[in-house]
């Protein structure tokens, strides 16, 4: 059987499978959320040359341990547990160089928006702490509600609220600068 | 008319600016991944109990190691307290045909026992005629 983001809701509630059965089940879980997954890393650690390894790390990992996965919750939520985690290591142990961000490597860039207003917008990210722009991305990028972040992330709501208000108030000023 | 939550205005606006910058994998990123993944193999899943029947073996086990130390505290109480302990019985005792009151003297030898007969009016018969 070859596995869709179509016939996904037709898979078994858990995955006993190995070998090619089980990773073309994994593949058709990952389809739908691997974009988002690979641009989250790349912004939550500011575009920094080691995305790439976190992001091949996460699906490794995920893969691994796909047994231990209930498949009667959230993928999306459950393998961005895991991306939280190695990007919190890769943090700890690396201390990931923050990089200027160049929006011309980072992809292209819809009609609707402004370059100067985007650029401003991830500058600003940049400059927030680790976990912080963390938090940010999920909410404002993947578009994560506040109790999936805390699943995620482990952080407490009040944590989770404050860290988006403080990233909110900054941004919110230089959108007044720029009107 | 309605009025647009000015929080939720700004949550649009940074949405629609940070959702403006998107990638796609690129294609020799997936590539790696795809030819790593062919080498893993998956773990096996470990048989996950139910938490009932989980719980319900804790319990079984608690309860079985609880009876048998229900069977092996009498021995290791007999054991600890020696034969000096053993109880006598002594249902009922009658002298001159009248009942008596039994008193078990404590012996340090375990094979003798002494019982103290004693009639159960003797003394007060006694100082009865004392005080005549």
């Amino acid at each position: 059987m070859v596995l869709t983001a179509g016939n996904i809701l037709q898979l078994p509630q858990r995955a006993e499978k190995t070998g090619t059965e089980a990773r073309e089940t994994f593949l058709a879980y990952l389809l739908p959320v691997k974009k988002h997954l690979y641009n989250f890393v790349q912004k939550a650690s500011n575009f920094s040359p080691d995305a790439d390894d976190i992001f091949q790390d996460t699906l490794l990992k995920a893969f691994r341990y796909f047994h231990s996965f209930d498949h009667r919750k959230n993928f999306k939520t459950w393998i961005f547990t895991i991306a939280h985690n190695l990007l919190k290591d890769a943090f700890r142990e690396k201390q990931l160089r923050h990089w200027p961000v160049s929006l011309e490597e980072m992809g292209e860039i819809t009609a609707n928006a402004v370059s100067n207003d985007v650029r401003e917008i991830y500058t600003t990210a940049a400059a927030l702490k680790p976990r912080h722009r963390e938090v940010f991305f999920l909410y404002y990028y993947n578009e994560f509600t506040i109790s999936e972040i805390i699943e995620i992330t482990g952080l407490t709501r009040p944590n989770v609220k404050f860290m988006l208000h403080q990233a909110r108030k900054a941004i919110k000023k230089i959108m007044e600068v720029q009107v | 008319m309605k009025t647009v939550n000015p929080i939720k205005a700004v949550d649009l606006e940074i949405k629609k600016r940070v959702q403006a910058v998107e990638q796609e994998v690129p294609l020799e990123l997936e590539a790696a991944f795809l030819e790593k993944l062919n080498k893993i193999v998956p773990e096996k899943s470990h048989s996950r109990r139910h938490p009932f029947i989980y719980y319900g073996v804790l319990v079984t086990a608690a309860t079985v190691l609880l009876v048998i130390l229900l069977f092996l505290y009498p021995l290791f109480h007999q054991q600890i307290n020696g034969v000096e302990a053993e109880e006598v019985w002594v249902q009922a005792a009658r002298v001159e045909g009248q009942p008596a009151s039994t008193f078990i003297i404590n012996q340090k030898d375990p094979d003798i026992t002494i019982v103290w007969i004693e009639k159960i009016n003797y003394k007060t018969e006694e100082n009865n005629e004392k005080n005549h």
